[in-house]
C-alpha cells in the first residue's frame, strides 16, 4: 500500500515537472490509485466535488473579488498616496510606504497575489525612478505582499481553519500580532539598508497634500473597521464578512465614481479565472488528503515523528523544516490541505495549540511563495515588471533573512500568536 | 492592474508579442466566452447568496435554507466549468521549472507530452463524471432538491472541454505559450 | 482484496474471505458512540477470527454525513453511523423519524424499530442499496441557549441555530423556533459573538463541541430522539460469507443496549456537571411544558406531511404513550 502511494507521489512530481496544471497533476495519479484500491468509479471526482462543498471556502472567491475590485476602483491607490504623503520626509520613505500600504491593503485582501499584482505594478517603477535598485524594489514589494495572507482576512487562514476545524475568528485574531511583526521585520531591514544610502530622494512634508490624501483614504480605511466590527458585534461570521466587504467595495466605487459596468464585468472575469485555477487545486488536494487518510498515512507519519522525539520543540523545528522544503515545491493551499490532517493530530497530542500551529504554518508557507521553483509571488512580480524571474529572486533573497527570523521568533514564542485570541476570549 | 496589457517576461523563454495570432480556433474561443460567462454568473450567485444569509438573519421573512447550498454549488460549478477555459488559455497554475533546462526542440517535446497527459487525465475525469451521473439517478440535494446528477454535468462539460483543448495544444506544441493575464480575461 | 464474491451460494464457515471493513462516523473518539460503539464492534468482530479486520474512521475523517452516506451507497465506505436526515437525500421518508416529538423517548423509538423496522428498512434497502442493521442511541436533542426555554413562547424570542436540512428546519417551525442558518464550522464563533443565541443537539454532542463554554442555559426539552443508524453497504455484504454477516449483525444488535447505557451515563455526567455549576441554569424535564410543545408540533406536522409521509408520522404518533 505504502509503495503504491510513493509511486503516486513520483508520478505527480513527474507531471508537475512537465508543466501539467497542478490540479490535474494531483487528480490523475490519485484517480489511478483510487481505482487500483478498489473504490467505485467516480470516487475521485466525487471526492474532489465534495471537497469544494464547504461554506468557509466561499470566502476564497469573495476575498479575491475584494482585492481585484480594490485595485480596479482605485482604492489601493488611495492608500498608497496616503502613506506617501505621511512619510515624505523620511529617508527611504518609498520603502516604508511600500510596507505601510501593504499593511493597509492587507486588511482588505486575503492573498499575496492580489497585493503584489496591484501594488507591485504601481510601486516598483516609482521606486526605481526615485533611485532604488530594481532588485531592492522588487524584493521588498514581493516580501511585503506576504503580510496580506497573514493579516486577517486571510485566505490560507480560512482554508486552514476549515481543514483543521478550528475557529476562523480565533485564527484571525492570532495572526494580527505576527503580521505586524513581519512588517516590523521588513522595516528593520529597510532601516539598515537605507542607513548606507544617503542618495535616496525624499519629498518635504506637504500639509495640504497630507490632508487631501488622508481624506481620500477615509473610505478604504473604514473597511477593516466594518469587517472586524461586524464580526465582533455578532452581525456576521468571518465567511459572511467577505460578502459584506464586496458590498462595501461596490459602495466605495459608487461613491468615488470609479464603478461602471465595464470595471464590474472585468473584475468578475478576473476573479472567476483566478478562483477557477485555485479551486481546482483545492478540490484535488481534498482527494489526495482522503487517499492519505484511507491509507492511514497520518498514523504512520505520527509514529515516525514520535519515534524521532516526543518533544514539542523538536517537533515544531521538524515541521518548519519540512514545510519550508514543501513550500518551495508545492502550492501553499495544497500543502495546507494535504499536511494538516497528518500533522495536526500529532501536534495536538504533543500539546501544541492548533491555532498557534496554524499561524506558524501559514507564515512558513507564505515564505514559500517567494522561493523557486514554485513561487507564485515571484512569477507575478516578474510578470508585472517585465523582468526575468531570476532577477526578481535575486532581489527577494536578502529579504528571506528578516522573514525567516520572524518565523523563528513566532515559533519560539507561541504567546505572540496566542495573546490576542486569549484577550478576545476565544 | 488597470487596463494595459502586461509586459511579457523574457525568462521563462520569451512568449509571443502578438497573442491574437496564436489563440485557439474560433469555435473554442466562442465556447470559452460561454464558460467564462457561466463562471461569472456563479460568482455573482456566491456573493448574493452569502449576503442573503446575513440579511435573512435580520429579516426573518427572507430566511431560506437554500442560500448556503446555492452558494456552495455555485463555487463547484465555477471551478469545473473553468477547467477547459484555463487549459485553452494557458491559465492554470503550472510549475515552469523545466523551461530553464529544455529549450528549442526539447521544449516542443515537453509541451506535446504535457498536453497528451493533460488530455488523458481530463478524459478519465469525463468518464468519472459520467459514472457519477449514472450512479446517483435519484439522489437530490438536501435543501434545494436539485437532482445531484445535474450538478455532475458541470465537471462533465468542463473536463470534456479541457480534453478538447489539450488535444488542440498537442498540435500547437511548436508555438510559444502566450503568457496569460487574469486581468485581461475575456 | 482477493475476495470471492458469492451471489446465492453462501460459503460455508470454513471459507471466510479476508476483508478489511472501513467504518466511518461523525463522532470524535471522546464520544460514547466511538468508545462504546465502533470500538466495541471492532473488538468483538475481530475476536471471532473470521478473517474480518475493522478499520475505524471517526470524527468525519471520511467526510461530512451526507457525502459519507453516498460513499456507503457506492461501496467506498463499508459501514457508517448515520442520522436520518443525512440519508433523507436518498430516501426522503426516513426524515419523518426525525420529526420533533414524533417519538416520546428512546424506548418508544426502539419499540417502533423492533415491530415496524423490518418493513421500513426493506423499503429503505430497495431505494438505497444499503442495509440498516440496527440503530444506536445518540441522545435526546435539547436546547442550549442564553435564556431558559420552558414553553414555546420562550423559544420564539431567541435566534437558534438548527442544522440546515429540510427536516430540522421543519422541526424549528413545528416548535415555533426562530431558526437561523450558520455553517457548523462557524457555529462556535457565531454563538460567541451573538449571531445566534442558541443551538440544539444531544447533551453529549453539545459538550463535545464545547458549545456549553458559551451557552450557560440548558433546557431539557428532549424534543427529538437522536439515533445513529448502523448502515452497511450492500456491495460489502455481497463479499461477505454468511458466518461473517451473522457475526457482524449479532455484534451490532448486542452493542445497542450497552451503547445506550453509555450514552445515558455520559449524558447524566455532563448534566450533573452543569447542575453543580453556579453560573449555569438547567431547566429540568418536568419544568418544560411538554404538552404544549407536543400539541404545537403535532398540529404542524399533520399539515406539513403529505401522503405516505403523513401516514408514517400518524402511525408513529398512534403508538405514543
Ligand atoms: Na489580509
Ligand atoms: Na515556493
Amino acid at each position: 500500500m505504502i509503495l503504491e502511494l510513493w509511486m503516486v507521489g513520483v508520478v505527480i512530481a513527474l507531471l508537475l515537472l512537465i508543466r501539467v496544471p497542478v490540479g490535474l497533476a494531483f487528480l490523475g495519479p490519485s484517480l489511478w490509485w483510487a481505482l487500483a484500491d478498489g473504490t467505485s468509479s467516480g470516487f475521485a471526482l466525487k471526492t474532489t466535488f465534495d471537497g469544494l462543498n464547504s461554506f468557509p471556502l466561499l470566502a476564497v472567491p469573495l476575498f479575491i473579488l475584494v482585492g481585484v475590485m480594490a485595485n480596479r476602483l482605485g482604492i489601493a491607490d488611495r492608500l498608497y498616496e496616503f502613506c506617501l504623503a505621511a512619510l515624505g520626509r523620511v529617508r527611504g520613505n518609498l520603502a516604508y510606504v511600500n510596507v505601510g500600504s501593504a499593511v493597509g491593503f492587507s486588511w482588505m485582501s486575503g492573498s499575496a497575489l492580489a497585493d503584489v499584482a496591484g501594488l507591485g505594478k504601481m510601486q516598483i517603477p516609482q521606486m526605481v525612478k526615485a533611485g532604488y535598485p530594481f532588485s531592492f524594489a522588487a524584493g521588498l514589494t514581493a516580501s511585503s505582499s506576504l503580510i496580506s495572507p497573514v493579516m486577517p482576512p486571510s485566505i490560507p487562514a480560512v482554508i486552514y481553519a476549515a481543514t483543521a476545524t478550528v475557529s476562523t475568528g480565533a485564527l484571525f485574531a492570532a495572526s494580527v500580532v505576527p503580521a505586524f511583526i513581519m512588517a516590523a521585520g521588513l522595516c528593520a531591514y529597510i532601516f539598515i539598508w537605507t542607513a548606507r544610502r544617503r542618495d535616496l530622494s525624499t519629498v518635504p512634508f506637504d500639509r495640504r497634500r497630507f490632508v487631501r490624501a488622508a481624506i481620500g483614504a477615509i473610505g478604504p480605511g473604514l473597511t477593516p473597521v466594518i469587517l472586524l466590527g461586524g464580526i465582533l458585534s455578532g452581525t456576521f461570521t468571518p465567511t459572511e464578512a467577505a460578502s459584506v466587504a464586496v458590498l462595501f467595495m461596490l459602495v466605495l466605487g459608487v461613491f468615488y465614481r470609479s464603478l461602471n459596468v465595464r470595471v464590474l464585468l472585468q473584475s468578475l472575469r478576473e476573479t472567476a479565472v483566478i478562483t477557477g485555477g485555485i479551486a481546482l487545486i483545492l478540490g484535488a488536494a481534498a482527494l489526495l488528503g482522503l487517499i492519505l487518510t484511507r491509507a492511514h498515512v497520518s498514523r504512520d507519519v505520527a509514529e515516525f515523528l514520535t519515534s524521532v522525539s516526543d518533544s514539542p520543540v523538536v517537533f515544531m523545528i521538524l515541521v518548519n523544516l519540512i514545510l519550508l522544503v514543501l513550500g518551495a515545491l508545492i502550492d501553499a493551499t495544497a500543502i495546507i490541505l494535504v499536511t494538516v490532517p497528518v500533522l495536526l493530530p500529532i501536534a495536538t497530542d504533543l500539546g501544541v495549540d492548533p491555532i498557534y500551529f496554524g499561524v506558524v504554518m501559514i507564515i512558513n508557507l507564505m515564505i514559500g511563495l517567494l522561493t523557486p521553483p514554485v513561487g507564485s509571488v515571484l512569477y507575478i512580480t516578474s510578470s508585472v515588471t517585465g523582468r526575468p524571474v531570476d532577477q526578481v529572486f535575486r532581489g527577494v533573497a536578502p529579504f528571506l533573512i528578516p522573514l525567516v527570523a520572524v518565523l523563528v521568533l513566532i515559533t519560539a514564542f507561541p504567546d505572540l500568536a496566542l495573546w490576542l485570541p486569549g484577550l478576545l476570549g476565544f | 492592474m488597470t487596463g494595459e496589457p502586461v509586459p511579457v517576461t523574457s525568462d521563462p523563454p520569451a512568449a509571443g508579442t502578438e497573442p491574437a495570432r496564436r489563440r485557439e480556433p474560433a469555435a473554442l474561443r466562442a465556447w470559452a466566452s460561454v464558460e467564462l460567462a457561466i463562471a461569472c454568473a456563479a460568482l455573482v450567485l456566491i456573493f448574493v447568496s452569502v449576503l442573503w444569509q446575513v440579511v435573512s438573519r435580520f429579516v426573518p421573512a427572507l430566511n431560506w435554507p437554500g442560500v448556503s447550498e446555492l452558494a456552495g454549488y455555485s463555487l463547484i460549478a465555477l471551478t469545473f466549468i473553468m477547467v477547459g477555459y484555463l487549459i485553452g488559455n494557458n491559465g492554470h497554475i503550472t510549475i515552469q521549472i523545466i523551461d530553464y533546462v529544455a529549450k528549442g526542440r526539447a521544449l516542443v517535446v515537453v509541451r506535446a507530452v504535457s498536453a497528451v497527459c493533460t488530455a488523458v487525465i481530463c478524459a478519465l475525469l469525463v468518464w468519472e463524471a459520467y459514472a457519477l451521473i449514472r450512479a446517483f439517478p435519484s439522489r437530490r440535494t438536501a435543501a434545494l432538491g436539485i437532482p445531484i446528477w445535474i450538478l455532475y454535468t458541470f465537471p462533465l462539460l468542463g473536463f470534456a472541454s479541457g480534453a478538447v483543448r489539450a488535444v488542440v495544444r498537442i498540435f500547437y506544441a511548436n508555438r510559444d505559450d502566450v503568457v496569460f493575464d487574469a486581468a485581461e480575461a475575456r | 482484496a482477493g475476495c470471492t464474491t458469492q451471489n446465492n451460494t453462501a460459503p460455508t464457515a470454513g471459507e471466510n474471505p479476508q476483508l478489511t471493513i472501513k467504518i466511518g462516523s461523525s463522532q470524535p473518539e471522546s464520544q460514547p458512540n466511538f468508545y462504546c460503539g465502533m470500538q466495541l464492534l471492532k473488538e468483538r468482530v475481530e475476536g471471532q477470527n473470521l478473517n474480518l479486520t475493522l478499520d475505524l474512521f471517526p470524527n468525519s475523517q471520511l467526510g461530512p454525513d451526507a457525502e459519507r452516506f453516498a460513499g456507503v451507497q457506492a461501496g467506498d465506505i463499508d459501514i457508517d453511523l448515520q442520522g436520518g436526515s443525512a440519508m433523507s437525500t436518498a430516501f426522503p421518508k426516513i426524515g419523518v423519524l426525525d420529526a420533533a416529538y414524533a417519538f416520546d423517548d428512546i424506548d418508544h423509538f426502539f419499540k417502533w424499530v423492533d415491530s415496524n423496522g423490518k418493513d421500513f428498512f426493506t423499503e429503505f434497502n430497495a431505494a438505497t442499496d444499503t442495509t440498516i442493521v440496527d440503530a444506536w442511541y445518540f441522545g435526546m436533542r435539547t436546547f442550549t441557549t442564553t435564556a431558559p426555554i420552558r414553553k414555546p413562547e420562550d423559544l420564539a424570542r431567541l435566534k437558534i441555530r438548527f442544522p440546515n436540512t429540510p427536516q430540522f428546519l421543519a422541526n424549528a417551525k413545528a416548535l415555533g423556533a426562530n431558526a437561523v442558518a450558520i455553517a457548523l464550522e462557524e457555529l462556535y464563533l457565531a454563538l460567541q459573538q451573538g449571531v445566534a443565541q442558541g443551538q440544539e443537539n444531544p447533551v453529549v454532542a453539545t459538550h463535545a463541541q464545547k458549545f456549553d463554554e458559551i451557552l450557560k442555559v440548558a433546557s431539557l426539552t428532549n424534543h427529538q430522539v437522536g439515533t445513529h443508524y448502523v448502515v452497511v453497504s450492500d456491495k460489502t455484504l455481497d463479499k461477505m460469507s454468511q458466518a461473517q454477516k451473522d457475526a457482524l449483525f449479532k455484534a451490532i444488535h448486542d452493542i445497542r443496549a450497552e451503547n445506550r447505557k453509555c450514552v445515558d451515563d455520559e449524558t447524566e455526567k455532563v448534566i450533573d456537571g452543569w447542575r453543580g455549576d453556579k453560573s449555569r441554569t438547567v431547566v429540568e424535564i418536568d419544568q418544560v411544558d411538554r404538552a404544549a410543545f407536543i400539541a404545537k408540533a403535532e398540529a404542524y406536522f399533520n399539515t406539513y406531511y403529505k401522503g405516505a409521509d403523513l401516514e408514517l408520522y400518524k402511525s408513529i404518533r398512534a403508538t405514543a404513550a
